[in-house]
């Protein structure tokens, strides 16, 4: 079937849904392509083989992504039939998703829509005049590649009036001269507009500010997608809008779904936090909180300096001083062990009792500096702190001892030491 | 440097060696008669230098008459043949001056004598040098700035009108306190150029003044300089220790409490401690950035106190009543010994 291997032929997000009943499969299937339309958005390209092999009569560059998949599908002279069978079956079983499609898509019922075009032209326009606010915002909506399907197979109108990239001369074989109002908008640039598309209907009703504004990706069309009032208007951010819409739009179908189908709640299944990830969990709730949970305590409880290397951890200690590396050490006994090093030591002692040398040349110096002998790697310079930490107490409190050296005969004039 | 001595000079026309940690007397270099003297210094104790009961260290090991001279008294080729007034040392050389109007360049590892430089007409009263030059201020108001490669007498300075009691050298600031309560700073201008015409590198010095720092109203005995040359702090008659800024000129809040002349200071940087010696016989410890005097070592020796140096963990000080004086903050504390150099 070339659907369910168009869509299987991409990797299988969640393995035990694909394989169960006809209708989690028809699940999986609007899932996978809108998750795919998501990761088209992302990445650029479809994962699948058929966006490679679509129809030559666009160049690549101009072809808008995600309708090629469309385009190729009704080129297809094998597929329709059964596709239309497909989406006549689901309308039957899913009446739901039948109103849910038709409003944007069947051109029978365009007369009795005007109400809810207006609405939606409403809709547009503010997305539009809120994208113009901000020219970098891209505008690219992502139409729904299931709702393409259904439209495609269940409308008797030809794809042409879906397709809108008017630029290239070989458009003319698709017809995209008319737009079907509602159903797909396409912002062009505007010299392009001036010159192909001067009959436009679409062009009529939107007002003059929405023309002029400049398209933020001249080269690419943006495309509104059939269902646009079932989205929150975007406004920035391509991919995580795109994403939102589709995670939007899945909530709806899993709720029509769990009406209409005998299944298991949706609620239940895919839990309230799960609904923004985007990604559908089969596993148990209850189970999938466990792992989750037990996660979060792991990262809780993670000793940051266990991943790194030892010399990057005495550096990173070698930052402290003294006292909050004396509490350092007692935060667990790894942490105790690194701050044995005597390098974290040597950086704690030379940066509190190192004086800076302000002057060139060094002025005389009268006795030792009392930083020890500069030489060997392994001094004990947690020792040789509290040394100086006992000196410089015992010079506070004036507890000095006295030696006297006897031996000169007369006054002494004139002292000088070294250490 | 890092030989763990203590030397000293006095009024005996000797200059003593002592270790640091044993306080032993390594070497005594000078006169020929310093042995004798010290013999009748032993057998005969100066009344008036009562040694107080606290006393420790150690003495020298004095033969009785008639036993072989020891061996750590030395007289040198040439000597000062009176008081040894100031000394200076680096880790190649030692410079003392004395009363006998002259300066001795020693090899500080041998001690011996390496030159004499004969110009003052007056004591020698104290000495600065460098990596270049030589500064001695005397008791005749002169300043004398040598060059210390060859030992030759680049400029005498004599705008001083009073003895000039101290002198601090840092690049080319001196500062220098005299007797008339007056404070220089001169610029010293030490150029070393080649001659082409002999062939030889020549120094020569071009003293300037750039400013001056005067005490309260009486003379000043002793100076310092910062490490980065920021302040200067100066010393006298006036019983006070006065600190400058030396770029400006103004006038810290002085610090007081010395009972005496203040006869000697020392600036610990690292530390940021003054370490004063005084007529009064005190050793009193100040705060560099604050001026708060934090300790006080009164009555300590019996006399005045005529030089006083520290480092992170001893002040080092001399006495009139012929005895150094260590005093040891790290005496007894565990693993002080790995702090030396």
């Amino acid at each position: 079937m070339h659907y369910i291997d168009d869509i299987t032929s991409t990797p299988p997000l969640h393995g035990d849904i694909t394989n169960e009943t006809t209708h989690n499969t028809r699940f999986s299937q609007r899932f996978a392509t809108r998750h795919r339309s998501a990761l088209l958005e992302r990445f650029g390209s479809a994962p699948s083989s058929t966006t490679s092999a679509t129809s030559n009569t666009l160049p690549d560059q101009q072809r808008p992504r995600t309708l090629s998949n469309t385009l190729k599908r009704n080129a297809d002279t094998a597929a329709p039939r059964r596709s239309s069978r497909r989406s006549r079956a689901l309308q039957r079983e899913n009446p739901a998703s039948q109103s849910f499609s038709s409003t944007s898509v069947n051109s029978t019922t365009e007369g009795n829509d005007a109400p809810r075009l207006q609405r939606g032209f409403k809709k547009m326009r503010s997305m539009f005049l809120r994208a113009s606010r901000d020219p970098t915002t891209p505008m690219v909506w992502q139409p729904i590649p299931s709702s393409h399907s259904d439209y495609a197979s269940s409308s008797s109108s030809p794809p042409q009036n879906v397709v809108a990239r008017p630029s290239s001369s070989s458009d003319s074989a698709h017809g995209a001269a008319t737009v079907t109002p509602g159903a797909y908008l396409h912002v062009v640039p505007q010299h392009i507009q001036e010159q192909e598309y001067p009959a436009a209907s679409i062009i009529a009703t939107q007002p003059a500010t929405i023309e002029r504004s400049p398209s933020p990706f001249p080269d690419n069309a943006s495309y509104l997608p059939p269902s646009m009032y079932a989205f929150e208007p975007p406004s920035g951010g391509s991919a995580a809008r795109a994403a939102a819409a589709s995670a939007n739009s899945r909530k709806k179908v899993e709720r029509k779904d769990s009406q209409t189908l005998v299944t298991p709640p949706m609620e239940d299944l895919y839990g309230r936090e799960n609904r923004e990830s985007g990604i559908v969990m089969s596993a148990e709730h209850s189970r999938v909180r466990g792992l989750r949970s037990r996660a979060q305590s792991q990262v809780k409880g993670m000793n940051p300096l266990e991943i790194l290397p030892a010399e990057i951890s005495a550096q990173i200690f070698g930052h402290l001083d003294a006292h909050s590396l004396a509490q350092v050490a007692q935060v667990a006994r790894a942490w105790y062990s690194l701050t044995l090093d005597s390098h974290v030591w040597r950086q704690v002692f030379l940066k509190t009792w190192q004086a800076a040398e302000r002057s060139n040349p060094l002025p005389l110096m009268v006795g030792g500096k009392g930083i020890g002998s500069q030489e060997g790697f392994d001094q004990s310079w947690a020792a040789m702190y509290r040394a100086r930490k006992q000196i410089n107490t015992n010079w506070s409190k004036g507890d000095a001892m006295a030696i006297y050296l006897n031996g000169h005969t007369d006054s002494v004039y004139c002292v000088q030491f070294d250490e | 440097m890092y030989r763990n001595h203590i030397y000293t000079g006095s009024r005996d026309r000797t200059i003593r060696v002592w270790d640091i940690r044993t306080y032993e007397c390594l070497q005594v270099i000078g006169i020929p008669e310093a042995l004798a003297n010290d013999r009748m210094h032993r057998a005969h104790p100066n009344p008036n230098n009562a040694q107080p009961d606290f006393t420790e260290g150690t003495q020298v090991k004095l033969n009785l008459p008639g036993e072989p001279v020891p061996a750590i008294y030395h007289t040198p080729r040439i000597y000062h043949d009176a008081s040894i007034l100031c000394m200076q040392l680096d880790d190649e050389i030692a410079i003392t001056g004395s009363s006998d109007n002259t300066l001795i360049i020693w090899d500080i590892k041998t001690w011996q004598p390496l030159k004499r430089l004969e110009h003052h007409s007056a004591g020698v009263l104290d000495v600065a040098f460098d990596k270049e030059k030589i500064v001695s201020c005397s008791k005749d108001s002169t300043l004398c700035i040598w060059d210390r490669a060859t030992g030759n007498l680049l400029q005498k300075v004599d705008s001083h009108r009073g003895p000039v009691n101290a002198v601090q050298l840092r690049g080319q600031l001196v500062i220098s306190a005299s007797g008339e309560g007056c404070a220089r700073l001169w610029n010293v201008g030490y150029e070393r150029r080649f001659n082409p015409y002999n062939g030889q590198y020549e120094a020569t010095a071009d003293t300037k003044l750039v400013k001056e720092f005067w005490s309260h109203e009486r003379g000043l005995a002793c100076i310092e300089f910062s490490d980065d040359g920021k302040y200067v702090l100066a010393g006298g008659n006036d019983m006070m220790i006065f600190k400058y800024d030396a770029l400006t000129g103004t006038e810290f809040p002085r610090m007081t409490g010395h009972k005496a002349l203040v006869r000697s200071l020392y600036l610990d940087e690292a530390s940021g401690r003054i370490i004063s010696g005084s007529y009064d016989s005190s050793i009193r410890v100040w705060d560099l950035h604050t001026g708060e005097q934090t300790m006080c070592f009164p009555a300590w020796t019996t006399s005045w106190m005529l030089s006083a140096k520290s480092d992170y963990r001893r002040i080092v000080c001399t006495s009139q009543d012929s005895r150094a004086l260590i005093l040891d903050f790290g005496y007894g504390v565990e693993d002080a010994e790995l702090l030396e150099s």
